[in-house]
Protein backbone atom coordinates (compact mmCIF):
# COMPACT_ATOMS: atom_id res chain seq x y z
CA UNK A 1 0.00 0.00 0.00
CA UNK A 2 1.76 3.23 -0.96
CA UNK A 3 2.17 5.72 1.74
CA UNK A 4 -0.38 9.07 0.50
CA UNK A 5 1.67 12.25 0.91
CA UNK A 6 1.67 15.04 3.62
CA UNK A 7 -0.68 16.01 5.94
CA UNK A 8 -3.13 12.66 4.68
CA UNK A 9 -1.71 10.53 7.21
CA UNK A 10 -4.89 10.37 9.35
CA UNK A 11 -6.64 8.77 6.34
CA UNK A 12 -4.31 5.65 7.09
CA UNK A 13 -5.78 3.16 9.09
CA UNK A 14 -4.19 0.95 11.35
CA UNK A 15 -3.95 -2.60 10.71
CA UNK A 16 -2.33 -1.94 6.99
CA UNK A 17 0.32 0.04 5.16
CA UNK A 18 1.86 1.36 8.50
CA UNK A 19 0.62 2.01 11.97
CA UNK A 20 -0.99 5.81 12.35
CA UNK A 21 2.24 7.13 14.91
CA UNK A 22 4.71 6.40 12.57
CA UNK A 23 6.41 8.86 9.84
CA UNK A 24 7.31 5.87 7.73
CA UNK A 25 6.74 1.96 7.58
CA UNK A 26 11.04 2.13 8.08
CA UNK A 27 10.75 4.00 11.27
CA UNK A 28 7.98 1.49 12.17
CA UNK A 29 9.89 -1.67 11.33
CA UNK A 30 13.04 -0.39 13.18
CA UNK A 31 10.93 0.47 16.11
CA UNK A 32 9.06 -2.79 16.35
CA UNK A 33 12.43 -4.67 15.48
CA UNK A 34 14.21 -3.24 18.50
CA UNK A 35 10.92 -4.01 20.62
CA UNK A 36 10.58 -7.17 20.22
CA UNK A 37 14.20 -7.92 19.83
CA UNK A 38 14.36 -6.49 23.52
CA UNK A 39 11.45 -9.02 24.27
CA UNK A 40 13.28 -12.03 23.13
CA UNK A 41 16.82 -11.16 24.86
CA UNK A 42 14.74 -10.91 28.21
CA UNK A 43 12.97 -14.15 27.14
CA UNK A 44 16.77 -15.24 26.30
CA UNK A 45 17.86 -14.70 29.81
CA UNK A 46 14.41 -16.73 31.53
CA UNK A 47 14.96 -20.12 29.33
CA UNK A 48 18.92 -20.00 29.34
CA UNK A 49 18.27 -19.79 33.37
CA UNK A 50 15.92 -23.04 33.21
CA UNK A 51 18.44 -24.49 30.67
CA UNK A 52 21.56 -23.60 32.34
CA UNK A 53 19.80 -25.06 35.78
CA UNK A 54 19.61 -28.15 34.12
CA UNK A 55 23.19 -28.49 32.57
CA UNK A 56 24.66 -28.29 35.50
CA UNK A 57 22.41 -30.96 37.07
CA UNK A 58 23.02 -32.84 33.82
CA UNK A 59 26.72 -32.32 34.85
CA UNK A 60 26.28 -33.52 38.66
CA UNK A 61 24.29 -36.43 38.08
CA UNK A 62 24.96 -37.64 34.62
CA UNK A 63 24.11 -41.31 35.53
CA UNK A 64 20.59 -40.63 36.62
CA UNK A 65 19.95 -38.06 34.33
CA UNK A 66 21.11 -40.20 31.52
CA UNK A 67 18.77 -43.04 32.98
CA UNK A 68 15.34 -40.76 32.92
CA UNK A 69 16.26 -39.64 29.61
CA UNK A 70 16.36 -43.18 28.49
CA UNK A 71 12.29 -43.34 29.35
CA UNK A 72 11.80 -40.52 26.69
CA UNK A 73 10.33 -41.48 23.58
CA UNK A 74 13.51 -40.15 21.00
CA UNK A 75 11.24 -40.78 17.82
CA UNK A 76 8.56 -38.87 18.97
CA UNK A 77 10.78 -36.03 19.82
CA UNK A 78 12.49 -36.53 16.57
CA UNK A 79 9.39 -35.97 14.82
CA UNK A 80 8.40 -32.57 16.62
CA UNK A 81 11.53 -31.20 15.99
CA UNK A 82 11.36 -31.65 12.33
CA UNK A 83 8.11 -30.17 12.60
CA UNK A 84 8.85 -27.59 14.26
CA UNK A 85 12.23 -26.46 12.25
CA UNK A 86 10.09 -27.23 8.87
CA UNK A 87 7.48 -24.63 10.65
CA UNK A 88 10.41 -22.02 11.09
CA UNK A 89 10.93 -22.04 7.45
CA UNK A 90 6.91 -21.70 6.87
CA UNK A 91 6.56 -18.59 9.41
CA UNK A 92 9.73 -17.00 6.97
CA UNK A 93 8.42 -18.11 3.49
CA UNK A 94 5.08 -16.21 4.63
CA UNK A 95 6.82 -12.88 5.62
CA UNK A 96 8.57 -13.22 2.55
CA UNK A 97 5.66 -13.67 0.55
CA UNK A 98 3.59 -10.97 1.70
CA UNK A 99 3.21 -8.67 -1.00
CA UNK A 100 -0.29 -7.43 -2.69
CA UNK A 101 0.41 -10.78 -4.91
CA UNK A 102 1.31 -12.92 -2.63
CA UNK A 103 -1.38 -12.82 0.57
CA UNK A 104 -2.94 -16.14 -0.26
CA UNK A 105 0.36 -17.56 -0.14
CA UNK A 106 1.39 -15.97 2.92
CA UNK A 107 -1.96 -17.00 4.52
CA UNK A 108 -1.52 -20.76 3.41
CA UNK A 109 2.00 -21.03 5.05
CA UNK A 110 0.79 -19.22 8.18
CA UNK A 111 -1.64 -21.94 8.63
CA UNK A 112 0.37 -24.71 7.77
CA UNK A 113 2.81 -23.29 9.88
CA UNK A 114 0.25 -23.70 13.02
CA UNK A 115 -1.50 -26.75 11.49
CA UNK A 116 2.18 -28.47 12.42
CA UNK A 117 2.39 -26.45 15.65
CA UNK A 118 -0.61 -28.03 16.89
CA UNK A 119 0.60 -30.95 15.71
CA UNK A 120 3.55 -30.66 17.90
CA UNK A 121 1.21 -30.20 20.92
CA UNK A 122 -0.61 -33.30 20.23
CA UNK A 123 2.15 -35.33 19.87
CA UNK A 124 3.48 -33.71 23.03
CA UNK A 125 0.45 -34.50 25.11
CA UNK A 126 0.84 -38.29 24.16
CA UNK A 127 4.08 -38.16 25.46
CA UNK A 128 3.06 -36.83 28.69
CA UNK A 129 -0.02 -39.34 28.99
CA UNK A 130 2.77 -42.11 28.18
CA UNK A 131 4.71 -40.35 31.37
CA UNK A 132 1.95 -40.31 33.27
CA UNK A 133 0.77 -43.78 32.73
CA UNK A 134 4.84 -44.87 33.74
CA UNK A 135 4.58 -43.01 36.72
CA UNK A 136 6.96 -40.46 36.09
CA UNK A 137 5.88 -37.41 36.98
CA UNK A 138 6.91 -35.95 40.06
CA UNK A 139 4.41 -33.61 41.16
CA UNK A 140 0.43 -32.77 41.54
CA UNK A 141 0.17 -35.45 43.75
CA UNK A 142 1.00 -38.09 41.48
CA UNK A 143 2.74 -41.21 42.11
CA UNK A 144 6.22 -41.37 41.15
CA UNK A 145 7.47 -45.13 40.25
CA UNK A 146 11.15 -44.44 38.24
CA UNK A 147 12.63 -47.84 38.00
CA UNK A 148 16.36 -46.97 37.46
CA UNK A 149 19.20 -45.99 39.49
CA UNK A 150 19.05 -42.50 41.94
CA UNK A 151 15.29 -42.02 41.58
CA UNK A 152 15.64 -39.08 43.37
CA UNK A 153 17.68 -37.37 41.26
CA UNK A 154 15.64 -38.79 38.32
CA UNK A 155 12.54 -37.24 39.76
CA UNK A 156 14.90 -33.70 39.89
CA UNK A 157 15.06 -34.58 35.82
CA UNK A 158 11.87 -35.48 35.18
CA UNK A 159 10.50 -32.09 37.37
CA UNK A 160 12.76 -30.16 34.62
CA UNK A 161 11.58 -31.69 31.76
CA UNK A 162 8.12 -30.70 32.36
CA UNK A 163 8.68 -27.46 33.29
CA UNK A 164 10.84 -26.64 30.79
CA UNK A 165 9.12 -28.61 28.03
CA UNK A 166 5.84 -26.96 29.43
CA UNK A 167 6.65 -23.99 29.56
CA UNK A 168 7.52 -24.19 25.83
CA UNK A 169 4.39 -25.27 24.99
CA UNK A 170 2.28 -22.40 26.56
CA UNK A 171 5.10 -20.14 24.21
CA UNK A 172 4.13 -22.40 20.99
CA UNK A 173 0.82 -22.36 21.75
CA UNK A 174 0.77 -18.68 21.93
CA UNK A 175 2.54 -18.99 18.65
CA UNK A 176 -0.22 -20.80 16.91
CA UNK A 177 -2.78 -18.58 18.32
CA UNK A 178 -0.98 -15.41 16.64
CA UNK A 179 0.19 -17.42 13.37
CA UNK A 180 -3.35 -18.22 12.48
CA UNK A 181 -4.65 -14.35 13.35
CA UNK A 182 -2.27 -13.26 10.92
CA UNK A 183 -3.84 -16.05 8.69
CA UNK A 184 -7.10 -15.08 8.57
CA UNK A 185 -6.44 -11.63 8.71
CA UNK A 186 -4.18 -11.60 5.39
CA UNK A 187 -7.62 -13.26 3.63
CA UNK A 188 -9.58 -10.73 5.12
CA UNK A 189 -9.84 -7.04 3.40
CA UNK A 190 -7.55 -4.52 3.79
CA UNK A 191 -8.94 -2.87 6.93
CA UNK A 192 -8.10 -5.71 8.84
CA UNK A 193 -4.71 -7.12 6.98
CA UNK A 194 -1.69 -6.63 8.98
CA UNK A 195 1.30 -4.55 8.30
CA UNK A 196 4.60 -5.85 7.24
CA UNK A 197 6.20 -5.18 10.59
CA UNK A 198 3.66 -6.82 12.48
CA UNK A 199 4.18 -10.03 10.49
CA UNK A 200 7.59 -9.95 10.96
CA UNK A 201 7.05 -9.39 15.11
CA UNK A 202 4.98 -12.45 15.10
CA UNK A 203 7.49 -14.77 12.96
CA UNK A 204 10.39 -13.40 14.72
CA UNK A 205 8.13 -14.66 17.79
CA UNK A 206 7.92 -18.05 16.08
CA UNK A 207 11.71 -18.82 15.64
CA UNK A 208 12.41 -17.80 19.10
CA UNK A 209 9.69 -20.39 20.04
CA UNK A 210 11.74 -22.79 17.70
CA UNK A 211 15.22 -21.92 18.88
CA UNK A 212 14.78 -22.76 22.68
CA UNK A 213 13.18 -26.22 21.46
CA UNK A 214 16.79 -26.83 19.16
CA UNK A 215 18.17 -26.88 22.67
CA UNK A 216 15.88 -28.56 25.06
CA UNK A 217 15.74 -31.58 22.12
CA UNK A 218 19.23 -32.58 22.32
CA UNK A 219 18.85 -32.15 26.68
CA UNK A 220 16.21 -34.19 27.01
CA UNK A 221 16.14 -36.43 24.13
CA UNK A 222 19.77 -37.55 23.00
CA UNK A 223 22.07 -36.91 25.99
CA UNK A 224 21.25 -40.66 27.28
CA UNK B 1 13.93 -8.56 -10.51
CA UNK B 2 12.70 -12.81 -10.77
CA UNK B 3 16.13 -14.30 -9.84
CA UNK B 4 15.68 -12.09 -6.46
CA UNK B 5 12.09 -13.10 -5.87
CA UNK B 6 13.57 -17.09 -6.02
CA UNK B 7 16.16 -16.30 -3.77
CA UNK B 8 14.11 -14.83 -1.18
CA UNK B 9 12.01 -18.15 -1.36
CA UNK B 10 14.86 -20.36 -1.68
CA UNK B 11 17.20 -19.37 0.68
CA UNK B 12 14.48 -19.77 4.11
CA UNK B 13 13.91 -23.24 2.56
CA UNK B 14 17.78 -24.03 1.99
CA UNK B 15 17.90 -22.82 5.78
CA UNK B 16 15.61 -25.56 7.32
CA UNK B 17 16.88 -28.22 5.36
CA UNK B 18 20.12 -27.09 6.64
CA UNK B 19 19.01 -27.20 9.97
CA UNK B 20 17.11 -30.75 9.38
CA UNK B 21 20.53 -31.94 8.56
CA UNK B 22 22.07 -31.19 11.24
CA UNK B 23 19.28 -32.47 13.22
CA UNK B 24 20.27 -35.73 11.68
CA UNK B 25 24.03 -35.14 12.84
CA UNK B 26 23.02 -34.53 15.77
CA UNK B 27 20.93 -37.89 16.44
CA UNK B 28 23.85 -39.49 14.71
CA UNK B 29 26.41 -38.56 17.04
CA UNK B 30 24.16 -38.93 20.35
CA UNK B 31 23.75 -41.81 18.63
CA UNK B 32 27.33 -42.47 18.67
CA UNK B 33 28.21 -41.59 21.79
CA UNK B 34 25.34 -42.92 24.23
CA UNK B 35 26.37 -43.82 27.42
CA UNK B 36 28.99 -41.45 28.01
CA UNK B 37 29.08 -38.47 30.48
CA UNK B 38 30.24 -36.08 28.16
CA UNK B 39 27.68 -36.67 25.16
CA UNK B 40 26.30 -32.89 26.35
CA UNK B 41 29.77 -31.84 25.03
CA UNK B 42 29.16 -33.78 21.44
CA UNK B 43 25.88 -32.76 21.08
CA UNK B 44 25.36 -28.80 21.92
CA UNK B 45 27.78 -27.88 19.22
CA UNK B 46 25.66 -29.42 16.50
CA UNK B 47 22.46 -27.57 18.13
CA UNK B 48 24.71 -24.34 18.38
CA UNK B 49 24.73 -24.67 14.61
CA UNK B 50 21.02 -24.91 14.34
CA UNK B 51 20.51 -21.89 15.99
CA UNK B 52 22.90 -20.18 14.54
CA UNK B 53 21.68 -21.30 10.89
CA UNK B 54 17.87 -19.72 12.44
CA UNK B 55 19.40 -16.79 14.00
CA UNK B 56 21.28 -15.34 10.84
CA UNK B 57 19.39 -16.88 8.05
CA UNK B 58 15.96 -17.03 9.31
CA UNK B 59 15.60 -13.80 11.50
CA UNK B 60 18.03 -12.76 10.16
CA UNK B 61 19.65 -10.48 12.62
CA UNK B 62 22.60 -8.80 10.57
CA UNK B 63 19.99 -7.05 9.04
CA UNK B 64 18.27 -6.10 11.93
CA UNK B 65 20.53 -3.28 13.14
CA UNK B 66 23.21 -3.02 15.88
CA UNK B 67 20.82 -2.27 18.76
CA UNK B 68 18.96 -5.82 18.69
CA UNK B 69 22.42 -7.21 18.10
CA UNK B 70 23.87 -5.62 21.38
CA UNK B 71 20.53 -6.62 23.46
CA UNK B 72 21.12 -10.43 22.66
CA UNK B 73 24.95 -10.09 23.26
CA UNK B 74 23.98 -8.73 26.58
CA UNK B 75 21.35 -10.91 27.29
CA UNK B 76 24.24 -14.06 26.10
CA UNK B 77 26.81 -12.27 28.67
CA UNK B 78 24.01 -12.28 31.36
CA UNK B 79 23.27 -15.57 31.04
CA UNK B 80 27.01 -16.73 31.19
CA UNK B 81 27.79 -15.19 34.28
CA UNK B 82 24.64 -16.76 35.38
CA UNK B 83 25.90 -20.09 34.38
CA UNK B 84 29.23 -19.44 36.14
CA UNK B 85 27.44 -18.79 39.44
CA UNK B 86 25.13 -21.12 39.30
CA UNK B 87 28.05 -23.76 39.12
CA UNK B 88 30.50 -22.36 41.37
CA UNK B 89 26.99 -22.18 44.07
CA UNK B 90 26.25 -26.33 42.98
CA UNK B 91 30.04 -27.00 43.73
CA UNK B 92 30.28 -25.55 47.34
CA UNK B 93 26.98 -26.79 47.81
CA UNK B 94 27.81 -30.19 46.68
CA UNK B 95 31.45 -29.71 48.77
CA UNK B 96 29.83 -29.13 51.66
CA UNK B 97 27.17 -32.00 51.15
CA UNK B 98 30.27 -34.08 50.57
CA UNK B 99 32.01 -32.78 54.30
CA UNK B 100 28.41 -33.60 56.10
CA UNK B 101 27.99 -36.81 55.20
CA UNK B 102 29.91 -39.77 56.55
CA UNK B 103 31.68 -41.52 54.04
CA UNK B 104 32.48 -45.45 54.15
CA UNK B 105 35.80 -47.02 53.76
CA UNK B 106 37.64 -47.12 50.58
CA UNK B 107 35.35 -44.31 49.45
CA UNK B 108 36.12 -42.38 46.03
CA UNK B 109 35.60 -38.80 44.99
CA UNK B 110 33.81 -38.85 42.16
CA UNK B 111 32.49 -36.09 40.02
CA UNK B 112 33.04 -32.04 39.50
CA UNK B 113 32.57 -31.09 43.05
CA UNK B 114 34.62 -33.90 44.01
CA UNK B 115 37.50 -32.78 41.92
CA UNK B 116 37.36 -29.07 43.35
CA UNK B 117 37.30 -30.87 46.70
CA UNK B 118 40.46 -32.88 45.66
CA UNK B 119 42.78 -34.10 48.71
CA UNK B 120 42.48 -30.89 50.39
CA UNK B 121 39.39 -32.49 52.30
CA UNK B 122 35.78 -30.99 53.52
CA UNK B 123 37.75 -27.82 55.77
CA UNK B 124 39.53 -26.25 52.56
CA UNK B 125 36.54 -26.88 50.05
CA UNK B 126 34.99 -23.68 51.45
CA UNK B 127 35.57 -20.64 53.21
Amino acid sequence: MPIPPKGAETLIQPGFGRDHQFESEDQERTAVRIGMWVFLASEVMFFGGAIGGFIVYRLFYPEAYMAAAGHLDRILGTTNTALLLITSGLMTLANRLYAPGGRKAAAICLAGAAALGGAFLVIKGLEYAHEAREGLVPFAGWPFAFAGPDPDHARLFFTQYFFLTGLHAVHLAIGIVLALGFAARCLAGPRWRPSPAALELGTLYWHFVDGVWIFLFPLLYLCR
Amino acid sequence: MEKRNVQSWLSPLLATLAMLILMGANLAVATACRGHAWSLFAILPLSLGQAALLIFALMELPAAGPVPRVYLGLALILLGVAALSLTDYATRTSALDEGAAPKAPGHRPSGKADDAQGERGPETAHP
